[in-house]
């Protein structure tokens, strides 16, 4: 993107927005973002971020679809059925399954609106778990951009853990005075009852085990592997602040081993980031990397589209 | 449920209009002001729950994003209290003249409550029926409760940093920018003094105890309000963080209650 106007500056006055209606009953609700003149880039699609709506954490997506289409993408932020201002689409459809439909639709929207035929996915946590899985059904998908998608815990993951906490004080401080999880584990073990409120078993309330049911293994490695298959570009990003769940840069190539990345995969671990990238440093570091990332993937583009057209 | 934008082309403005799914004898009207900042984040599907719990009941609602927040144009930075409150006008005609309707009522949640309890006494006659949820009693108060806030972010990440001056300055609450001048602003708010020129037919529900509430609570009576004028009510905070789901919780008790008070 060395070559365009910076995006930081250009938050863009010739930028248009627009309500759109979308899917099977016109009620998907989102928010295009157009460049001024023709598009130059990849449809983006935003994904909501849990029960977030559309305008994501502190803005993001507002500030997202600004900066790039005023770098010539247009950009549709929109919200799946039951979240923002979209009303539930299928009442009998699993939501996910209901919100991989509502993609497609959108996808279609700005194939017919804008006969554009390539996109861009970009989403952070559930939102990046959508894009993956639905970058393996669609070919038309050409990057995903994956902001702390859901991957299992390893085994290095339970290393870094043990030993990030064995630099706590308070873990010493437990051991030393018969406090604690560890205490409470071993007092439970011996057949002692009597452990207080504070030491009833921790289930790590935050993390998910479930991913690693081996079922759930083999679901991630088709994802990620059709999506790869599909010519789907992958950056993905990992923050500290989901550290209950993952801890490292190469954890999904260890979680999902079976997984061909090829050179499709462009992994980051920030771990000073929290999960939402609450500083304004911190998204901008983000985008920076992102703004990078498209336009390797926008270099790739134009250079299939010209031996496209050279074979024809 | 109807998203449009509307205003001016230099201040345009993301709303959501609810029509009224049952007829009233007259048409009425009601439009939601948001809270500002992160905590308009967490309250949006509150307030979209709200919004259809009113059109049920025979209001024709509009929701709406002031101009710097939400979908709406501009950014962050550029909001203002003033702004703000005339966005709030600026709704109200658009929703009378989309509704036919012929009174408008306001809604609104913390910064938004306190923003339509101003617009209520600025511009008397206009607004019909006033409900302040939860709302910002004292401005200093408010914000000393959003640098705590700030501080104290579930994933304990410190003080709220300092923004650049280039950008516009002040500090960075919860992901969103306060300039020195929105902190100014904000800090100028007095519902207190308002509450003897509030609107006859008002009501104050909070769910969260603040320091203010006495004070606020004695002029509501020395007002020679109806104890119906301030409605304490166990529920959640609609604009609190749910973490680490990061998302707000509903308050389905308060949400059916502000319903069933404005039928």
């Amino acid at each position: 993107m060395s070559d365009r106007q910076s995006p930081a500056t250009a938050l863009a006055p010739k930028t248009s927005e627009q309500v759109v209606l979308m899917g099977a009953i016109s009620s998907l609700c989102g928010i295009i973002t157009r460049p001024a003149g023709d598009p130059t880039g990849l449809p983006i699609i935003l994904l909501n971020t849990g029960i977030i709506h559309r305008v994501g954490h502190h803005r993001m997506n507002v500030t997202i679809a600004r900066r790039y289409a005023a770098a010539g993408h247009p950009v549709i932020r929109f919200d799946f059925g039951g979240i923002g201002d979209s009303p539930v689409q299928s009442e009998t459809l699993p939501p996910l399954d209901a919100n991989l439909i509502s993609i497609g639709e959108v996808c279609d929207w700005l194939e017919t609106n804008l006969g554009q035929s390539r996109f861009i996915l970009m989403g952070l946590c559930s939102g990046a778990d959508h894009s993956i899985i639905y970058a393996a059904r669609d070919p038309r998908i050409a990057g995903v951009v994956l902001v702390d998608p859901s991957i299992p815990r390893t085994f290095r993951f339970h290393v870094n853990n043990v030993a990030r906490d064995l630099t706590r004080r308070a873990v010493w401080t437990n051991l030393a005075t018969g406090r604690g999880r560890t205490w409470a584990r071993i007092r439970r073990l011996a057949g002692r009852s009597g452990a207080t409120a504070d030491e009833e078993p921790r289930n790590e309330p935050f993390a998910r085990p479930e991913l690693e049911h081996p079922e759930a293994v083999a679901f991630l490695e088709k994802a990620y592997q059709d999506a790869v298959d599909n010519g789907a570009e992958i950056l993905a990003v990992f923050t500290g602040g989901h550290d209950f769940q993952h801890n490292y840069r190469r954890q999904i190539l260890d979680a999902l081993p079976r997984v061909k990345f090829g050179k499709q995969l462009d992994l980051h671990f920030y771990a000073d980031c929290d999960h939402t990238f609450t500083f304004e440093r911190h998204r901008e570091r983000l985008l920076r990397l992102t703004d990078e990332w498209l336009a390797r993937i926008m270099a790739a583009e134009q250079r299939e589209e010209t031996s496209r057209r050279q074979i024809g | 449920m109807s998203p449009f934008f509307f205003g001016t082309s230099r201040r345009r403005l993301f709303g959501v209009y609810h029509p009224a799914q049952t007829s009233r004898a007259t048409a009425k009207a009601v439009v939601l002001c948001y809270p500002w900042g992160h905590e308009y984040i967490n309250a949006h599907r509150s307030m979209v729950k709200l919004a259809g719990v009113l059109a049920e009941g025979g209001y024709h609602v509009l929701r709406f994003d002031y101009f710097g927040t939400g979908d709406s144009g501009g950014e962050a930075v550029d909001v203002t209290l003033k702004g703000c409150r005339e966005d709030i006008l600026t709704a109200a005609e658009e929703l009378l003249d989309m509704s036919g309707g012929e009174s408008v009522s306001l809604v609104g949640l913390r910064l938004g409550a306190a923003l339509a309890a101003e617009v209520a006494v600025a511009e008397r006659g206009l607004v019909d029926r006033l409900v302040l949820w939860d709302p910002v009693i004292s401005g200093p108060d408010h914000v000393e409760a959003m640098f705590r806030a700030a501080a104290n972010m579930p994933n304990g990440m410190g003080p709220p940093p300092l923004r650049a001056p280039e950008k516009g300055g002040g500090h960075e609450i919860c992901g969103f920018p306060l300039t020195d001048t929105q902190r100014d602003q904000i800090a100028g708010v007095d519902l207190i003094r308002l509450v003897p020129k509030l609107p006859r037919k008002s009501v104050t529900l909070v769910t969260q105890p603040a320091p203010a509430h006495e004070r606020y609570l004695e002029a509501v009576g020395d007002a020679g309000a109806q104890g119906e004028r301030f409605l304490r009510i166990t529920d959640r905070a609609a604009w609190h963080e749910d973490w680490p789901r990061n998302a707000g919780m509903m308050p389905v008790d308060v949400i059916n209650r502000i319903g069933a008070w404005m039928a």
